[in-house]
């Protein structure tokens, strides 16, 4: 269980990480937040942090969107963040949770004079078990909320209860996802994963400009793809009745890591799923994120031992 | 200052209530709030609660969208606030916020299977805005969210980081505040207030069908223009241009009461300040919350009337 928590510029127990109930973000969701993963290498006993700057850098950019004033940098908060995590202690895989959030009452439902403040949290989470099948998968009758209105680019706080109308109503309707449309019917993304498929053998992707998360792992994946299994990688817009006819689909995100798309609206996608190219997909983003594949060691922030664990 | 908060189902000191950093509905905005006023008359010594069982009958529809399921009615979570009022002892005008939240720690984006909560408390409040006539307007270059996206119908917590982008966005332009427009570009509401404009003698208010909340104020100002004042109101769309023509207009809610509009855009409506018929429904609007319109009382619970407060209250429901 997690122990500790970042607040107010320290580390205290997690019983101390408390808001108050007047808090503005509490009411008008007015933060953003970041989710980056810990990864355990049981042959090297060693816990590696993925991208940690990379996300630290979008969630300073979704702060500044929301005209919040954070003083810290992206390495400031890495280094706060291997503090955290090295007193926890995991010797397991762990998703840690940065949030920004204006530490003001609910009063004023504006953005500016906001007294920013940060907290981390980090909390274990089991060894990831591969679903063979793959997901099924419905378009949303909800659509994304659009740019003009409340930005998808960053992760705000608010936007998601659009990202938890359609994530239950695809599940309560027997889906296990949803894919969402953009205000102009194009394809955004899942309800909190970017998307991916494959026509012909290219890897395909709605463009940033499309209502969708700017993902580490969507720039993680491209990259990848491009440099370890050779794919042409396009991002452009892609129509409703394209994901019927792609070969192969799948969501990424740090959440989801990869996961194969079965079925979208009850229609099935290649021959079996997932399909090769999603499965090579797959194996390569896990071998990089373990630290088993020595090039990409550069994304890899190892956190040292406790001297009591070690010892 | 606040004293009590009703939290976890019981009225405690508002300083025991807290939660974690990792509750649902602070990480993903998936909550709903209401907004009510009590205002206090000095002459009867009363305060009144004002359309109580209304706005927390508006509270539970907005959580019916986030599929949240509370064990209370809307007249027990009216019932529960006078309680409350009663031991904070408020001899002032004051506001009352419900919040329901999403209580489970950061697990799923989704709406199911997690336990819903409510808590309410209560601040002294006077004006909100810093002034109330001739308040310089601008369109937002931000859209309101749609309602196939968040809908602006209830007031879900997600959706006001969209009236916080709209606001100060004005805020930090030089103005007090914005108009903001649907996606498909008709005139919604403001920031986090609805709109009603003046054209040759015509009350018009954007429909419910246009992105905006459907606000107790604005429903109580159209009934007042109707049955008080005598006066036509239209709900119809609105075109941003036609902004620019009319006679007056207004905001209202329950948090800016009536404010008068004395430009948008930079083009003077009226005199720039406040106009006459905003002026009139501006009086009569403080009358009757404050309890001095009898016609009107079945919207008005007394908070202090220990005899008669369950009578009063079972009054208003009946009336309403």
């Amino acid at each position: 269980m997690t122990k500790y928590a970042y607040i107010h510029g320290e580390i205290v127990p997690i019983e101390q990480a408390s808001i108050s109930l007047v808090n503005n973000t509490f009411h008008y969701g007015t933060g953003c937040f970041g989710g980056i993963r810990g990864y355990w290498n049981e042959e090297q006993e060693q816990l590696y942090i993925f991208r940690i700057e990379d996300h630290y850098r979008r969630l300073l950019n979704s702060a500044k969107m929301l005209l919040c004033e954070i003083e810290l940098t992206p390495a400031d908060l890495a280094k706060i963040t291997v503090d955290l995590v090295q007193r926890e202690g995991w010797r397991q895989n762990c998703y840690i949770r940065p949030v920004v959030y204006k530490d003001v009452d609910f009063y004023r439902v504006w953005l500016h004079d906001g007294n920013d403040d940060i907290a981390i949290v980090t909390i274990p989470v089991g060894k990831y078990l591969e679903k063979d099948d793959g997901a099924k998968v419905c378009v949303s009758s909800w659509r994304r909320v659009d740019d003009t209105a409340i930005p998808a680019r960053g992760k705000v706080n608010g936007s998601y209860v659009n990202s938890a109308l359609i994530k239950s109503d695809a599940m309560l309707s027997g889906y296990d996802e949803a894919l969402t449309l953009s205000h102009d019917g194009h394809v955004s993304e899942g309800s909190a994963a970017n998307f991916f498929m494959v026509r012909d053998g290219v890897l395909i992707t709605p463009p940033v400009t499309d209502n969708i998360l700017e993902g580490i792992t969507r720039r993680t994946i491209m990259e990848l793809a491009r440099e370890e299994l050779g794919l042409t990688v396009v991002e452009r817009p892609i129509d409703r009745t394209e994901l019927y006819i792609a070969d192969e689909a799948f969501f990424c995100g740090t959440g989801v890591q990869v996961a194969a798309i079965a079925s979208i609206d009850n229609r099935k996608l290649g021959a079996k799923s997932p399909g090769p190219i999603t499965s090579r997909m797959s194996e390569t983003y896990f071998d990089v994120v373990y630290g088993r594949n020595p090039r990409y060691m550069h994304w890899l922030t190892p956190v040292p031992q406790t001297a009591a664990v070690a010892g | 200052m606040t004293k009590y908060a009703f939290f976890n189902d019981a009225i405690v000191p508002i300083d025991q209530a807290k939660v974690s950093v990792m509750t649902h509905t602070l990480n993903y905005g998936t909550g709903c709030f209401g907004g009510l006023r009590a205002y206090w008359n000095p002459e009867q010594e009363q305060l009144y609660a004002f359309r109580f069982v209304d706005h927390f009958r508006r509270f539970l529809n907005s959580g019916k969208i986030l599929l949240a399921e509370l064990p209370y009615a809307a007249e027990e979570l009216a019932e529960i606030t006078l309680e409350l009022l009663r031991k904070e002892g408020w001899r002032e005008d004051c506001y009352v916020r419900p919040l329901l939240y999403k209580a489970d720690e950061i697990i799923g984006v989704r709406l199911h299977n997690l336990r819903d909560a409510v808590t309410i408390f209560s601040v002294p409040m006077g004006a909100y805005l810093p002034r109330e006539d001739g308040l310089r307007v601008c369109t937002s270059s931000w859209r309101r969210v749609d309602d196939t996206m968040i809908p602006a119908r209830g007031k879900l917590v997600g959706s006001y980081v969209n009236s916080a982008l709209i606001k100060s966005d004005a805020l930090l332009s030089g103005y007090d505040e914005a108009l903001v427009l649907s996606q498909d570009g008709h005139v919604a509401e403001a920031s986090a207030a609805n709109f009603f404009m003046v054209r040759d003698g015509a009350v018009v208010t954007p429909p419910i069908t246009d992105n905006v909340l459907e606000g107790i104020t604005r429903r109580t100002m159209m009934h007042l223009c109707t049955q008080a004042l005598g006066l036509p109101v239209v709900e119809r769309t609105i075109d941003r241009t036609e902004l620019f023509l009319a006679d007056e207009a207004f905001l209202c809610g329950t948090g800016v009461q009536i404010a008068a509009i004395g430009s948008i855009d930079n083009r003077t409506l009226g005199d720039g300040g406040m106009g006459p018929i905003t002026r009139q429904l501006r009086t009569l609007y403080f009358d009757t919350v404050r309890g001095r319109r009898p016609e009107f009382a079945g919207w008005l619970t007394p908070v202090y009337d220990q005899d008669n407060e369950k009578l009063s209250a079972k009054q208003a429901m009946a009336a309403d």
